[in-house]
């Protein structure tokens, strides 16, 4: 049994982490959750058993934790990843953005790689199991011509509800005041680590090349939308959160010089199963597969289980080129609105 | 009782689903159905001289140009637009001004420019407004090959709509195009096989349109005739002249 210690205490482990561990139980158990300050971690500990701390030092030097999740902020993430490399834990499975710079991200995957520490980031729909369905349709339907994704996202808190009966998740933010300079470009750049983040691998698991960004926008009231273009095949992306809204849509079309691809994505947090992808045809034939009951969640929480296991194959040199993708596509993109005050 | 001149198929079939204020003469029409081509522009040109008030220009393949030229001699000028149908525009008009609008669209080889022009319509109708084109770039065409564009386009009120279309690699095949309005009330319209299926969602649900069964032509007709009675005002040619103006813009973009 591989003990875990989750660094973060907030409504991602108590509604997404714990319960996908659970499903991992014959073969990982959570012994030490901390927080960073909040106080949460004394309560999502004693639900499982786990110890808690608060700051990662005690974490970190907690002989039963093996391995470690890192769920805190996204700033922190690199630094914690290096902090558990140094402890001398044996894996990492830590939520994305993997470090908010390339400079980071290359100090982290250069620890992980210097001491053989295996290393697991949680982009969630490049595990869902329809994901590789997908890819490999469109390695039979010809060149990828165009790559569309949409995403209308209601709060988190409405699927937190259905999946931990923790309170007081998904509290509302406030409107940003896009009257300061920068604002609406740092929000654009958080964006795109933070929810463009999970389909910008699968992007470049079907091009070849380094993104250049075409145009991108502020969307109201959270949101934002880029376009650009990779080798020869054309992305756009348009995600914003509605507070209100209907039922998460999370969409990607892809289109080849024959077919074209259509995979919805189940919202975050819950275990409905995988992603649902339709095919149409040149000819008219539309195909809807059924989607596998395992979901992303679960494939990287098993993935981590089995990298830790010695079973997996670690992808660093992907994790690496993954993230700087989308920093990439970030840093153009906030630079784009940015410059255009929009 | 209206008549109407045409030798095109559908409209003959249109006429006979309206035979209560419509028939079929042999020339001089009150209302004319052309096609959408320049000889079909050219039959049209000859009879506004003897006294046609109306003109349907079926599945518009023009410059933006001959149309102005057109509707400068008086008549009522009703565009079929399969792909952009009133009935549907009207079904699927957002409810609140929309965050943001997508617009995705796959056709045959040497069809992108038709449905671009759609495409476009639907990103105005959707973005309930004008647009104006702030970025695009495109991909491929050279020596007669497929294509793809992406563009940035804005309304007034600032909502954006980015749109992408792509050419197949066969000359064959329908087209398949899909419009997401990002706002409270979620919009989204798919239209393939010649028929638009428009969805409307909220948290309470999502509502599926009733599709239209009533034919493009049997549409065009009825505006046609509502527009000769004074019922309503056309203005598919200024809708035509800035979607066709855009779709050109993106073409030319590299």
């Amino acid at each position: 049994m591989i003990g875990v210690g989750i660094i973060g205490a907030g409504p991602g482990v108590a509604a997404l982490h714990l319960p996908t561990a659970a499903r991992e139980s014959d073969r990982l158990r959570v012994v030490h959750i901390s927080d960073g300050g909040s106080g949460h971690a004394v309560d999502l500990a004693a639900r499982v058993g786990a110890r808690h701390s608060t700051g990662i030092e005690d974490l970190l030097a907690d002989p039963a934790v093996d391995a470690v999740v890192i769920a805190s902020p996204p700033h922190l993430h690199a630094q914690h990843a290096l902090a558990a490399i140094a402890a001398g834990k044996r894996g990492l499975l830590c939520e994305k953005p993997l470090a908010l710079d390339r400079a980071d991200v290359d100090a982290v995957i250069d620890a992980a790689t210097e001491s053989a520490t295996t290393l697991v980031v949680g982009t969630n729909h490049l595990f869902d199991p329809t994901w590789g369905r997908t890819k490999h349709h469109a390695a039979a339907a010809g060149r990828v011509r165009t790559i569309s994704i949409t995403a209308s996202l209601p709060p988190n808190g409405r699927y937190h509800d259905v999946v931990s009966d923790l309170a007081g998740t998904g509290a509302p933010r406030s409107a940003p005041d896009l009257s300061v300079p920068g604002v609406a470009a740092g929000i654009v750049r958080q964006l795109a680590l933070g929810l463009l983040i999970h389909d910008l691998p699968l992007v470049r698991d079907l091009t070849a090349g380094d993104p250049e960004v075409l145009f991108a926008r502020f969307v109201t009231p959270i949101g934002c939308a880029v376009g650009f273009r990779v080798g020869s095949v054309l992305v756009q992306a348009t995600v914003a959160l509605q507070p209100d809204g209907a039922d998460a849509l999370w969409r990607m079309a892809v289109t080849t010089s024959t077919d074209q691809f259509e995979v919805e994505f189940p919202p975050s947090f819950v275990h409905g199963g995988s992603a649902v992808v339709r095919v149409f045809t040149e000819g008219g034939v539309e195909t809807a597969y059924p989607p596998s009951p395992v979901d992303g969640y679960v494939q990287e929480w098993q993935a981590f289980a089995d990298a830790l296991a010695g079973d997996g194959d670690g992808d660093v040199d992907g994790i690496r080129s993954d993230a700087h993708f989308a920093i990439a596509v970030a840093d153009a993109a906030a630079e784009l609105v940015g410059g255009a005050g929009s | 009782m209206i008549g109407l001149t045409t030798t095109l198929a559908g409209y003959r079939a249109a006429a006979a689903e309206l035979s209560g204020r419509v028939r079929l003469i042999a020339e001089s029409g009150d209302i004319v159905a052309v096609s959408g081509d320049p000889s079909g522009l050219d039959i049209a040109r000859r009879v506004t001289e003897r006294g046609v008030r109306a003109v349907i220009i079926d599945r518009p393949r023009l410059a933006s140009d001959d149309l102005g030229a057109l509707r400068a001699t008086g008549v009522a000028v009703i565009l079929n637009r399969p792909a952009l149908r009133a009935d549907d525009a009207g079904d699927a008009s957002p409810s609140t001004t929309a965050s943001a609008v997508s617009v995705q669209a796959h056709v045959a080889r040497g069809a992108l420019r038709g449905m671009l022009t759609d495409a476009v319509g639907w990103g105005r109708v959707l973005a309930a407004g004008p647009l104006a084109l702030r970025a695009a770039g495109s991909e491929g065409g050279r020596d007669g090959g497929e294509r793809a564009v992406l563009a940035d386009l804005t309304a007034p009120g600032r909502t954006g709509v980015a749109l992408i279309a792509s050419e197949r690699l066969g000359t064959r095949g329908e087209a398949r195009l899909r419009a997401t309005v990002v706002a409270p009330e979620r919009v989204d319209v798919v239209w393939s096989d010649g028929v638009a299926l428009v969805t409307r969602s909220t948290r309470a649900g999502t509502l599926a349109v009733p599709r239209r069964w009533e034919s493009p032509e049997r549409l065009a007709l009825r505006r046609a005739l509502a527009a000769l009675e004074g019922e309503a005002a056309i203005d598919d040619v200024d809708d035509w002249n800035h979607d066709a103006g855009i779709a050109r813009a993106i073409l030319a973009a590299r």
